[in-house]
């Protein structure tokens, strides 16, 4: 039988680097995913209580009197129920815990205290069933899952217990029939007949597919390659959200025309002192209108085939792009809008780079670094244009989508 | 003639690693009987489903206990999920068998740090423990916590685990590997270990089948009862296995189950991460309760069975844990009798118990 | 080993039934899984898990508030610990208990907390 068989672990573990941290003289480094405490952006905040509702333990309270948002530091067990129920995302999970004191932790957050949309913050939801189609959209935007809706039946109901009074379904709702207290707005025109059929007109459709993106049914299949559109007219809500987005006007809806065209007479124009060339726009363009040459900095477009869809105007990184009618300027930048939530960046495989370089010369932000064995992306400079990935010659570069 | 005396032994004791009472009956040196009695941290969590909804009930439920919190989250999730008819997508099948397993890693390198301090072992105690740092640090990468993980929900999970992550643990831990065989390697075969634990505390096997005892300690004593072995909970079927199982029913083996378990835990990552497929983590869960079902864990102390009961409302009706040292504690008074009064803290801790979740 | 699937099983029977059924069950070899009581409006409902071999049976059980029960402990002595936990928790009476706490087993600040309220 064998004796002292601890031997072997004493003696490595007297050379080896001890497994402690020198801590508090040595920071923790925290890991991304730990949950420490909640932090709240009061910006965004409409004091819906739905934060409050969830949390497991009561940690939270909102007072839409005062403008106060609460946590009672000490109570929270960091579930992060909150964070993933908050409609507008402003609570977020921080990874550093709330150190010990002799009170207990309460912090009061002061949230500037906004209007819910729609009407009195104080009354109940309530929906004009006139004007209402029974889409369903507000059911996919309440966050409490507190309306119930039924196409067939044609039945809107809202549990009042749930309804946080948040506002989000008055936003996302499309015929404007839903109101917080008061009188509905009611819808534009009145509801398409039940028989109504939707169609479009292929002369002048560009199968831009955004009638399809906008469809809260479902019931729209766009092919832009093949020059196909298709409606599936049982699931068809005829709510009439497509015909409103098209941007060609090509779709008509039983009596429902399109509504007067807000671009009419404005295209999409480029400020080239502060284009970069980078290409995003016409990477991203529908209806391949756009034609950008980097070498040669010249920016064109194709005004028959432009939808005036805006989403070059949204993709462009330097903001240069804008819709405008002849002769005036593009319409002021709009604000800096929060850093988007993901972000595109190039990877590389380091077996397949030579580098070469050319990566960093074709860099219109100048975002790379290639030296011998480092490369290097820096991610504040890039805007995800994707050159370099264009102009590799061993194609060890691809992108990848980051948060 | 012996004289018979008796000692109230904990709830509070140094040498005590659980807050159980135990009355001592003891003749010169030895145990004649024992008689336990428990209730000191009763906390009456169960009544809580009056007050909270299924799905922060799981929370609650997952607090019941600090080393098998994993174990309670998902049982409380998988009899209500069971209760409304819902099925979870493969991926999170596959992701909450591989953080069962590594559920079941750390709580037995725990017990094996905690075995080697009741005999007096500290430096073994030590190297144990720091070796289950490694899997703290994989669990807290992974989930945002390292002894509650709140990452069950009622539908499947609430966050992914992408699978460079995954093949990043099977690395770490088979790295450790080496580390633990040094020192499991120390229980089993260093002479001093073994005359404390070889031949004390024998629990034969009709006595294990008789009072009813789960886990490692029914194992130990040769009963093959492993609840992995049913089908409908984790993805077991799906990795071949067989349970560990020794004949001598003493500490000894139940220790050499224990660490049989450590390395099947490690070869049952292995081959569920090599296997698990891609897709959603979890289905939107609507609705509420109506109707009853009772579905079983193999927890790393033994058969755990979770009962939920639901009317229709948002609050359950009753939500049942029961836990394996519930069960376990009859066998434990069986191996007490006729022992030394210096093995009784050891017998103790050899069944593994967790009276936190036994009183809940 | 083999593997066994288990559907949901819940037979329902009267407390007259009980003590047969236990000593059917020890008979066959089931060992005593957990005990369990849930209260239903005016009634209690208490649920008796068994297991062989994996294989999982329940027993059901509805008394009324006040009714007093058999204890099983003659057959599975580990019953003492869910019989004297329903005692002290839901002042259910179990009758010939072989291990008997006098509602001493958990420590709870107000006696029998979840009993049915009139």
């Amino acid at each position: 039988m064998a004796t002292f068989k601890i031997a072997k672990v004493l003696m490595k573990s007297l050379f080896d680097k001890p497994a402690t941290l020198m801590y508090p003289v040595v920071q923790r480094e925290w890991q991304e995913r730990t949950r420490g405490s909640i932090d709240i952006e009061a910006e965004s905040c409409i004091l819906c209580g739905i934060c409050s509702k969830r949390c497991p333990t009561k940690a939270i309270e909102t007072d839409r009197a005062t403008g106060l948002w609460t946590i009672h530091r000490m109570q929270c067990i960091q579930c992060g129920e909150c964070a993933a129920a908050c409609p507008k995302k402003c609570l977020s999970m921080n990874q550093k815990y709330t150190e010990p004191q002799p009170e207990k932790v309460v912090d009061s957050v002061e949230v500037p205290i906004q209007k819910a949309a729609g009407g009195a913050a104080d009354g109940d939801l309530t929906c004009n069933k006139e004007a209402c189609v029974f889409c369903g959209l507000c059911v996919k935007a309440c966050p409490a899952d507190a309306i119930k809706v039924d196409r067939k039946e044609k039945v809107w109901e809202v549990d009042k217990d749930a309804c946080a009074k948040c506002g989000a379904c008055v936003e996302k709702c499309p015929k404007k029939c839903l109101s917080m207290g008061g009188e509905a707005a009611g819808g534009a025109a009145a509801a398409p007949a039940a028989d109504a059929k939707l169609e479009c007109d292929t002369d002048v459709c560009s199968y831009c597919g955004f009638c399809a993106t906008n469809c809260p049914a479902d019931a729209l299949t766009v092919d832009r390659k093949e020059k196909l559109w298709k409606v599936d007219d049982d699931a068809c809500a005829k709510c009439g959200i497509c015909v409103e987005k098209c941007p060609k006007k090509c779709l008509t809806l039983g009596d429902l025309g399109p509504a007067p065209d807000p671009t009419e007479g404005k295209d999409i124009v480029c400020d080239e002192d502060t284009c970069i060339y980078c290409g995003l726009c016409a990477k991203n363009c529908p209806a391949d209108a756009l034609t950008v040459d980097r070498k040669e900095k010249t920016w064109t477009i194709d005004k028959e085939a432009c939808v005036k869809c805006e989403i070059c105007v949204e993709k462009c990184p330097k903001k240069c792009l804008g819709l405008a009618a002849e002769g005036e300027s593009a319409p002021a930048k709009p604000e800096a809008s929060a850093a988007p939530a993901t972000k595109n960046l190039p990877v590389v495989d380091t077996e397949k780079c030579v580098y070469c370089a050319a990566c960093e010369s074709e860099c219109p932000c100048d975002a790379i670094e290639a030296p011998m064995d480092a490369w290097k992306v820096d991610d504040d400079k890039c805007i995800g244009c994707g050159a370099c990935v264009d102009i590799c010659p061993t194609e060890a570069l691809h992108m990848e989508e980051v948060k | 003639m012996a004289k018979k005396t008796i000692i109230p032994f904990g709830p509070q004791h140094p040498v005590l690693p659980e807050p159980i009472h135990l009355d001592l009956v003891i003749e010169d040196e030895t145990v004649v009987e024992a008689i336990p009695s428990i209730g000191f941290i009763h906390r009456g969590l169960e009544k809580l489903v009056e007050t909270r909804d299924y799905s922060q009930m799981v929370y609650v439920i997952e607090r019941i206990c600090g080393i098998c919190s994993f174990g309670h989250g998902w049982g409380a999730c998988s009899a209500i999920e069971g209760a409304m008819n819902v099925k979870v997508p493969e991926r999170a099948e596959y992701l909450r068998t591989i953080l069962h397993e590594l559920s079941r890693l750390h709580s037995h390198l725990l017990w094996l740090g905690l075995l080697a301090d009741a005999f007096g072992f500290e430096s073994l105690f030590n190297h144990c423990w720091r070796v289950r740092e490694t899997i703290l640090d994989i669990l807290e990468k992974t989930t945002g916590g390292r002894v509650i993980f709140s990452i069950c929900q009622v539908g499947g999970m609430r966050k992914d685990i992408d699978d460079e992550t995954l093949k990043e643990i099977v690395v770490t831990l088979n790295g450790i590997k080496k580390d633990i065989k040094s020192l499991t390697d120390v229980f089993i075969e260093d002479k001093s270990v073994k005359n404390r634990m070889c031949g004390v505390g024998v629990l034969t096997k009709a006595d294990a089948e008789e009072l009813g005892a789960v886990g490692p300690v029914a194992r130990g004593s040769g009963v093959p009862q492993d609840i992995r072995m049913t089908n409908g909970h984790g993805v077991y079927d799906k990795l071949d296995f067989e349970p560990v199982i020794e004949e001598a029913g003493d500490c000894y083996a139940r220790c050499k189950v224990r660490i049989g378990e450590v390395f099947q835990s490690i070869e049952l990552i292995e081959k569920a991460v090599a296997q698990i497929p891609e897709g959603p983590v979890s289905v939107k869960v609507t609705g509420n309760v109506e109707g009853e079902f009772i579905t079983r864990l193999e927890q790393p102390r033994g058969e755990a069975y979770y009962y939920a009961k639901g009317a229709g409302t948002k609050f359950l009706q009753r939500m049942r844990v029961r836990t394996p040292t519930n069960q376990n504690i009859p066998a434990l008074v069986k191996t007490l009798q006729g022992c030394d009064l210096a093995d009784v803290p050891m017998l103790v801790l050899t069944i593994d118990p967790c009276i936190s979740c036994t009183e809940r | 080993m083999e593997r066994v699937t288990n559907e949901q099983n819940f037979k329902v029977i009267n407390t007259s039934q009980l003590l047969t059924e236990a000593k059917n069950f020890k008979a066959e070899g089931y060992r005593l899984g957990q005990a369990c009581a849930t209260v239903v409006g005016d009634t209690i409902e208490i649920i008796y898990s068994f297991d062989k071999a994996h294989v999982l049976k329940n027993l059901k059980l509805v008394i009324s508030d006040g009714e007093e029960v058999e204890s099983i402990t003659g057959d599975f002595w580990s019953a003492f610990i869910y019989e004297n936990e329903m005692h002290d928790l839901f002042g259910i009476q179990f009758n010939h208990s072989a291990l008997d706490y006098q509602g001493k087993f958990f420590k709870v600040a107000e006696p029998t907390p979840w009993k049915p309220k009139k």
